[in-house]
């Protein structure tokens, strides 16, 4: 004998509406896992798994590399290159068949046999590379070929001409004449090789405990003066659009959208010292695409990607045939200069990393 | 402790029919005290698959050591030695400051609010609620920088405070300073409290309020010795769903907190980068979740003690 | 004169007011932004344009971004109330100790750091060969979230008054049928508030989704990958647009309440 209930409540769930929940979150929850084991196989000819930074997976990209080389490219988006890592060596290696790494993660990746060798006579793009950039030895851990890069800049000072005046000097972050206008990079391989620059020290990535102490002297007795460490690109951006910061180490990308915007914004390689760093493009170890993902590298390396490249992302292309293309004005507003790349000190992992964190949280604890 | 054994009896929900009703309750009691288990059951054995087991990986590398891009489980104690060193341990001081801070500021503010929903609005309920959550369905990120724009030298308030003649030089500590953090946090975090907030206060019976009024308590005595030791779980778990997600925040101080403020989540995130130090990361994090079980038992002490 | 209750009234509105435009604000600004003709924002703006909607429109990118956040957002936080409530309830049956250790233990996903989650949670998959894809991050969404349920709905669920709950096997009912008829629907307002914060925070998550991606992108993971180049304007206008649906929901929402309310 089932009673009804009826008591003083609000309309309930019945249990056969419960029923029907359940059953559809649960195919709900099935399909999708159906839909994309089919697609991350990537199993179908032509298309490849790219694991990448959100700019190269922009559509103008994916339909490129669609109309000029029948591939159909799946951007996976990494908010850096640590995260990258990360993911890959958790055992996502065998979902991927194509990554854009920065230089400096490409040797540890290497080591860890995340990225395979690649055999740069196969380029037919190579040789119109810059020189400067076709055997670097970030990209040839060891000596041997580990991937190209596609992109390069370089760190240095941006600063406001309407309110600091020119700039040509390291000195100019440590100068209490712009005291709560100073912008610092919150990041290890940033600040403390402006540290380096500023003392004059010849390695700035392979400093030993002296010099690190040293480094962090300085930057704590430069804490007073700086306005933030800033995280992120759009941050800085943002804060010498609104003049919260008049000068600050920083990357090139700032200065375009700022100059846009109507503010006098200068760039200069600091006579001490400027980092460089690239971006460029490695194949997945152990992918069964490695020969359509050796002819995308090749294509990215080449003048046509490099020309979409510098003009969608204003970032600086290695392949100077995509350079000769390009409007003059443009490529010196991009600040396209190799010839000084001997001034520049590119970036490396330093072999006590984990001290340079350490030292530069102590800065940031201070 | 937990009964796993579920006699036939139990599945099938009917009442038995044709028998006393003494025995039927008392059936019906044990049915439902041999149930509890079964309510339970499906999300522990969830829990257990899919977080319990990675905890556990979680202690487990805790316990060991970095070597050469590898994790060497040679089971030590290094890692919470170092957790214990004076620059790690001023950070989690630090972290554990604000966050508290953070958290008390969100309830004081929040209880106004989570109060109004419940027990004085009933036509315009909805919309409020989804109005008050709506806003953290556009990043934090976003946000976090609009922030920036409205405590900035140039920004938002100082443009108001300049035009009203107020100040002359645009404040400062506005922003990149521990001051934005917490506002920053705050804002991020005031949906958490107000919700949990007005779902226990809602269903405080009116008619204790009517009782309390008709003995003639002010309201200010009846919110003191009746509405809030009711409302104390919620205000707990408030509390908490505040002061937990701030312990572990980093994006949103780094972004407004200038050379101020290093927090404890910075720190953890770094040591799964290209350094490797897994270990470390872990043992910072465990020591973590001991921290805040530890502040959550003390809050579960007052609450049993004030509930009523 | 006004009395003493309709002044405590009075400021009650004025003080939620406050709180409604303190959570705005930053939104507001973001619209502000969305129609500023540069990149760069400088107040007071100057010059006007719709053209990041256009963009927006056209970028296939966080299109496809959104739609997958959307998905994943919903079925966590179905996924996650449908186990969480029937947790809570169970739980919170036991004496206090077996309760305070068991939701002791439901909470530490919520004290994790997500990095940690996320990197430890896709090892587990990783070892158990299954492949990463939507479902395995709405796993994880739901692992991250379930603290929230429980701790919500059990506070809830202990100032309930259990006579009801006696009363209703007192008259036969079996404790499934209570449990369904008579419990969840006192705890209606707590499960919804678990619902729209399981939402919320599923919504917005980068890491976990990150970590246990296929080769879908979600929206917050798309955002943080931004960060390194500079975050493009339409994700302005994004926002605004998400502030308008949502305030769409808002109405729609309380209308239907209403409807049903009047039945």
């Amino acid at each position: 004998m089932k009673k009804q209930i009826r008591v003083l409540t609000h309309a309930g769930v019945s249990r056969r509406q419960l029923m029907k929940m359940t059953s559809a979150a649960l195919v709900g929850s099935v399909a999708p896992n159906l839909m994309s084991s089919a697609a991350y196989a990537s199993d179908v000819k032509g298309e490849l798994n790219y694991m990448t930074y959100e700019t190269f997976g922009r559509d103008v990209f994916v339909d490129n590399a669609l109309e000029v080389l029948g591939f159909e490219i799946k951007p996976t988006v990494a908010a850096n290159a640590d995260e990258m890592v990360a993911k890959l060596r958790a055992g996502a290696k065998g979902q991927f068949d194509f990554i854009t790494p920065v230089h400096t993660h490409v040797k540890v990746m290497a080591k860890l046999g995340l990225i395979q060798p690649v055999d740069s006579s196969k380029l037919t793009n190579f040789n119109q590379v810059y020189p400067e950039f076709q055997n670097m030895e970030a990209w040839n851990p060891g000596g041997e070929c580990y991937g190209m890069p596609g992109i390069w800049g370089a760190n240095a000072i941006a600063f406001n001409r309407e309110m600091t005046g020119e700039i040509d000097s390291i000195d100019a972050l440590f100068d209490p004449k712009f005291k709560g206008k100073i912008g610092m990079h919150n990041a290890y391989w940033s600040s403390l090789i402006v540290a380096a620059f500023k003392l004059g020290i010849e390695k700035p990535f392979a400093m030993d405990e002296a010099e690190l102490q040293e480094c962090k002297k300085l930057l704590i007795a430069q804490k007073p003066l700086v306005r933030t460490y800033w995280s992120n690109i759009a941050e800085v951006r943002s804060a010498l659009g609104s003049g919260e910061l008049a000068l600050a180490f920083t990357f090139l990308s700032v200065v375009a959208p700022l100059r846009k915007a109507g503010l006098d914004i200068g760039w200069v390689w600091p006579k001490e010292g400027a980092v460089g760093w690239t971006d460029g493009f490695s194949i997945i170890d152990g992918t069964d695409k490695a020969e359509q993902a050796l002819e995308y590298l090749d294509y990215a390396i080449g003048p046509d990607y490099g020309q979409v490249l510098a003009e969608k992302t204003r970032y600086a292309t290695v392949s100077s045939e995509a350079v000769e293309r390009l409007d003059p004005s443009f490529v010196k507003e991009i600040g396209m200069d190799v010839s000084q790349l001997d001034k520049l000190t590119f970036l490396d992992i330093p072999d006590n990393e984990v001290r340079y964190q350490e030292i530069w949280n102590e800065v940031r604890n201070a | 402790m937990t009964e796993l054994s579920t006699p036939k009896s139990d599945i099938c929900p009917d009442g038995a029919a044709g028998q006393s009703h003494f025995f039927r309750r008392f059936k019906a009691q044990s049915q439902a005290e041999r149930g509890r288990s079964i309510l339970a059951l499906p999300g522990l054995l969830f829990l257990t698959v899919f977080f319990v087991v990675p905890l556990i990986g979680i202690i487990v590398v805790s316990f060991g050591e970095t070597k050469d891009f590898e994790i060497l489980y040679n089971f030590n104690v290094k890692n919470y030695q170092k957790v214990l060193e004076p620059l790690y341990f001023d950070v989690i001081v630090r972290t554990l400051k604000i966050a508290i801070l953070v958290a008390t500021v969100s309830l004081l503010i929040g209880f106004p609010v989570a109060y109004y929903l419940a027990r004085k609005v009933k036509r315009w309920r909805m919309l409020l609620l989804i109005l008050i959550i709506a806003p953290l369905w556009t990043s934090y990120l976003v946000r976090t920088f609009a922030w920036v724009q409205i405590l900035g030298a140039n920004g938002l308030i100082n443009y108001i405070l300049n035009s009203l003649g107020i100040v002359d030089e645009p404040v400062q500590w506005l922003l990149y300073s521990e001051f934005a953090v917490i506002i920053a946090l705050v804002h991020i975090n005031m949906p958490f409290m107000i919700l949990p907030l007005y779902a226990v206060l809602e269903r405080i019976d009116v008619r204790i309020f009517e009782a309390a009024y008709d003995l003639g308590a002010s309201p200010s005595r009846v919110i003191r010795t009746i509405t809030i030791p009711l409302a104390m779980p919620g205000i707990i778990i408030g509390w908490l769903f505040v002061f937990i997600p701030s312990i572990g925040a980093f994006v949103t101080p780094e972004l407004v907190g200038g050379t101020e403020g290093l927090m404890i989540g910075s720190v953890i995130a770094q040591q799964f980068g290209t350094t490797f130090q897994y270990p470390f990361g872990s043992a910072l994090s465990v020591t973590l979740i001991i921290l805040i079980l530890a502040v959550t038992g003390v809050m579960m002490k007052l609450m049993s003690r004030r509930s009523a | 004169m006004i009395s003493k209750g309709e002044m405590s009234r009075r400021a009650l509105i004025v003080w939620v007011s406050l709180i409604i435009i303190f959570l705005y604000a930053p939104v507001a600004v973001v619209a502000l932004g969305s129609l500023n003709k540069t990149e760069v924002i400088r107040f007071p703006i100057t010059e006007y344009s719709l053209s990041w909607y256009v963009d927006l429109f056209n970028n296939r990118q966080i299109g496809d971004s959104v739609i997958i956040s959307l998905i994943v957002g919903t079925l966590t936080s179905v996924i996650s109330t449908i186990i969480g409530v029937p947790l809570a309830v169970g739980i919170n049956k036991h004496g206090s100790k077996t309760r305070q250790a068991l939701s002791a233990i439901c909470a530490i996903p919520m004290m994790t750091p997500t990095l940690l989650l996320g990197i430890a949670l896709l090892n587990l998959f990783v070892a158990l060969s299954y492949p990463l894809s939507l479902s395995v991050i709405v796993l994880g969404h739901v692992v991250m979230t379930i603290p929230f349920v429980v701790l919500v709905v059990g506070a809830r669920y202990v100032n309930m008054d259990r006579s009801v709950e006696e009363a209703s096997w007192d008259l036969g009912a079996g404790k499934f049928q209570t449990f369904v008829r008579v419990v969840i629907p006192s705890l209606r307002p707590a499960i919804f508030s678990a619902f729209l914060i399981t939402f919320t925070l599923s919504f917005d998550e980068p890491v976990i989704s990150f970590f246990l991606s296929g080769t879908e992108t979600t929206l917050p993971v798309l955002l943080w990958s931004m960060l390194r180049f500079g975050i493009s304007p339409e994700i302005n206008a994004l926002a605004t647009i998400t502030l308008i649906v949502s305030l769409f929901i808002a109405i729609v929402a309380q209308i239907a309440t209403n409807k049903q309310a009047n039945r």
